[in-house]
This record gives C-alpha cells, structure tokens and sequence, in this order.
C-alpha cells in the first residue's frame, strides 16, 4: 500500500470541491434541507410538548446524511467518473491497486462528509441556536460506526457498479437514500409498515440510532446497540470486500474496457 | 388558430420518449420512501402526543407528502420537455414548423400533468397498501387541492422553462434550486406559524401553502378548507398569468439571440 497514489486519486477527485459553483450547490441544498427539518422538528416539539424530540430529528439528520449518503455515493461516483472520462482502463494500468483506489475513494466520501458535517451543525447554530457540543460525545461515538455504514454501502454500489456499468448511476442514490429511510433515523423501527421492519432490523445504523435515542430519552446505556451495530458492520464491510476484489477480479478478465463502453 | 393534432404530435412525442418501466419505478419508490419517512414520524409523533387512536396527524404528514409529488412532478417534467428538445438538438427544428408557442405549452403541461396523475395514482396506493391512509378519504376538497396544486405545478414548469431559456444549460441547475428552496415555505410538513414572522408573510403569497394549509386543517380538526383554497386559486391565476408573460418575454427574447445558442451548449 502506498501513499503518494492515493493521494492523487484523492487530489484528482477532491478538485471539485473547489469550484465555487459546487460549493454554493453544496451549501444551498444542504441548509434548505437543515431548514425543512428544523421547520418539522420544531413543529413535532410543539406537538409533543417536548424540544427534545425536536432537537434529536434534526441532530440525526445531519449526522446520517453526509455519512452514510456521501460515504456511500462517492466510491461508486468516482468509477462512473473514470469510465465517463474513458479514464478508468489509463488508472488501472498505472500500478495502482485496487486497494489503493478503493482507501482513495474511501477518503474522498470523508472529506464529502467532514465537509457537510462541519456546515451543517454551523447552520443548526446559526438558524435555530442548537448547539451540538449538547451531543457531542455521542456524536464522537457514533461518528465512526456511520463513516463505516457509509464506507459499506458504498463497498457494494461499487460492486454493482462494476458489474452493471453506467446504468447503476440511477440506482445509486435511489439506494443510498432507502438506508437513511429504513433504519428508523427520524423514528423508531417499530414505527415503520411491517414488511420494512425486518429489513431494518438487519442494517447497522438502525442501533446507533435505537441506542442514541434510548439513551437520550429514557438514559438506558447506548452500548449494547453500538456494539451490534459495530459487529453487524464489521460482518457486511468484511463480504463487502471479498466481493468487491472478486468482482473486479472478474471484470479485469473480461475487460474494463467494457464498463467505458458499457 | 390552436391545432389539437399539433398539440397531439407533441404530447405524443414527450409521452413516448419519457415513460419507461424505469420512469415508473422511480417515481413509485422516491414516492414511496417519502410516505415511509413522513407516515412513521406520524405515528411516532402521534404516540408521544398521547392521540394513539387519533390519525390525523399521520393522514395529514401522508397526504400532504403526496400531494407535494403533484407539484414537483409536474414541474419537472414540463421543465425536461424543453431540456429534451434541447439534449436532441430539436427546438429550432420545431419552431421551423407551423407550431406556435401557445400549442407547444399546451402540448409540454398536458404530459406534465398526466405524470403528477400517474404519481398521485401511485402514491394512493402505496399510502393505502402501507398504512391504511386514503390521501383522498376528504373527498372534493383533496380533488380541488389536486387541481390547484396542478397549476402551482404548471407554473413553476414554465419558470424552469423561462430560466433554461434565459440562462441556458446554467439555469437548469437554479431552476431546480428555486423549485427545491419553496419546499420550506409550501408548510407541506408543519403549520405555517412554524416558520418565523418574516418568512410567514413569503408563505402566505404561495399558493401551495394555502392548499397545504387547508388539508392539514381539514384532515387534523375537521376545519372548512375552501377560504384557503379559494385563495390558493386566485394567487394560482396571478401567477399563471405572470409565468406566461414571462414565458412568451424570454422565448421572443432568446429567438432574438438565436434560439441555436441554446443547443450548442449541450
């Protein structure tokens, strides 16, 4: 493993963020979705005579998004990118591994979310005066295990990525979405229609967030949920792997040159 | 003289270039992630406000989240109708031929408003088959809302229009953005004095408010919609009027400039 290809996948793919075009996209669809939020949390505590409950939806909101959304569109964007660009057949015959390319792709969804994190909780302060440092060992604990959710997610839009080409582009944030939906962010699971409330079950953040709000609301002890929740991760990241390298293993044989053309 | 075949030719053409299986699904799953999100949070709201045998809080999140596809559904697609002549390289093709302008908005609202129809179809049904909601369980007044709400989508169609044609490929992206930022001020999810003092007055001048505003009523405590949809439907004819001056301003003003500009961008 080394550094200095990393760092220019990483370079290469990050220069976007310095036009100001996507910064003002970035920021504008980011605080119009922290202002509906925050406009539906408030209304909620008015509803429940409790600011908590409030407070909590748009607190989560703000750590899922950028987490498990970002982390996870980005690796597959990045493939897409390459083989929009007829790049991706150039990158993989430098030495670069797969390894390289996929911690590359990992960091850019980290700065994608360090990014929205950072403007987001800005924003919360600076519209509705929440201040995050209330949360905020939480938040450092939970902080990881949805980077890694993310990380995952991502692990296997890649995978489907390489095997469909460029038509996973529109089912790439279809996904990446349906996560943040079904693991209980805004509610608990038991809320959802009961065909969803399996598939919940079976996804790692749905106990960060049943633990995060156990914790806050009632003060049971959030690491029993975070320890699922870590082993769960661990188990999915782990096969994710396998079949990442499998899969690109396969399309290397058959040709990368087909996902360009694909 | 407005020609119905013409009018059909163009509706036939978007009708058949845009509905996919693909456009189907799409559409049904954005719509049903959306009623998942706001009718758990209904219920969960509902649980903690101690109203477990009250739904009204759940029917009202569900249908106006529906209803809200309505808008944006129509918009969008009135706005990629003229995005896909321009992806084509087809509009200056079709204004060569005998088409007038009056006849292409026709034929661009009509495939718009048959795709809210579809989306709302589709909605009612996910919201009856997941949680027992019928978004059209008040009877007339939701099918008025609709057709308000249709018109607030026909309007904010031709704003796409007249950004795209003013600015170009730059406009489709702000054109988004201002349909995405009148979410907050629609009160689709909250009562309209959630918002501060300032922006109360901004809301009260959409139209979708109004129609928002009188479901949620309606739907929670039984309240007479109609003053607000009556308003509703005067402010959707002001700016109905506005959107078309705009639309024929831009269109002659863009001709002007050369109406091949536009394609080449793409």
């Amino acid at each position: 493993m080394r550094f200095r290809p990393i760092l220019s996948v990483v370079l290469t793919h990050t220069a976007q963020y310095l036009s100001f075009k996507e910064w003002i996209g970035i920021l504008w669809y980011w605080m119009i979705g922290i202002v509906l939020y925050g406009l539906i949390g408030r209304s909620i505590s008015s509803l429940t005579g409790n600011e908590t409950t409030g407070i909590f939806l748009i607190i989560t909101l703000i750590a899922i998004k950028p987490s498990v959304s970002r982390c996870a569109i980005e690796m597959p964007r990045a493939i897409l990118e390459q083989s929009a660009g007829h790049a991706l057949v150039a990158t993989f015959a430098t030495p670069i591994t797969l390894s390289e390319w996929t911690i590359a792709t990992m960091i850019m969804g980290l700065i994608g979310a360090l990014i929205r994190w950072i403007l987001g909780f800005v924003l919360l302060f600076l519209l509705f005066n929440i201040s995050v440092m209330t949360y905020l060992w939480q938040l450092i604990i939970i902080s990881p295990l949805l980077l890694m959710a993310g990380w995952t997610i991502g692990i296997y839009l890649s995978v489907l990525t390489y095997i469909i080409g460029k038509k996973s582009d529109s089912f790439i944030r279809l996904i990446a979405e349906s996560f943040i939906v079904l693991c209980g962010v805004f509610y608990p699971i038991a809320m959802l229609p009961q065909p969803f409330r399996f598939i919940a079950t079976q996804i790692p953040t749905t106990y960060i967030f049943e633990g995060l709000r156990a914790q806050i609301t009632t003060g049971t002890s959030m690491w029993p949920y975070i320890l699922t929740s870590m082993e769960l991760n661990l188990l999915y990241l782990g096969i994710g792997i396998f079949a990442l390298f499998l899969t690109f293993k396969h399309v290397k044989n058959r040709g990368l040159a087909s996902l360009e053309n694909k | 003289m407005i020609s119905i075949q013409r009018i059909g030719a163009i509706v036939f053409r978007h009708l058949k270039t845009m509905y996919r299986i693909s456009w189907l699904v799409e559409i049904s799953y954005w719509t049903l992630l959306d009623a998942i999100i706001f009718g758990s949070l209904g219920k969960a709201t509902t649980m903690l406000t101690d109203a477990g045998s009250n739904l009204g809080i759940v029917n009202a999140l569900i249908t106006n989240t529906i209803m809200w596809y309505v808008v944006l559904r129509c918009a969008i697609t009135i706005g990629f109708c003229l995005l896909n002549e321009l992806f084509d390289a087809n509009l200056i093709t079709l204004f060569a031929t005998p088409l007038h302008k009056t006849e292409w908005i026709i034929g661009c609202i009509i495939p718009g408003s048959i795709a809210a129809l579809i989306n709302i179809f589709v909605g009612w049904l996910l919201a009856l088959c997941f949680f027992g909601c019928n978004i059209f369980a008040t009877g007339l007044p939701a099918f008025v809302a609709l057709c308000s709400l249709l018109i607030s989508g026909w309007i904010l169609g031709l704003i796409i229009m007249c950004m795209v044609l003013f600015m170009g490929k730059k406009g489709t992206s702000w054109a988004f953005i201002i349909v995405w930022s009148l979410v907050p001020f629609s009160c689709v999810y909250y009562p309209i004095d959630v918002l501060p003092k300032a922006f109360q007055i901004f809301a009260s001048c959409i139209p979708m408010s109004h129609v928002f505003i009188g479901l949620r009523e309606l739907i929670m405590h039984g309240a007479n919609p109609w003053p607000h949809l009556a308003i509703s439907f005067i402010l959707n004819a002001v700016y109905l009027v506005i959107a078309i001056v705009l639309f024929v301003v831009m269109f002659q003003r863009s001709k002007k400039n050369g109406l091949a500009r536009l394609e080449l961008e793409w």
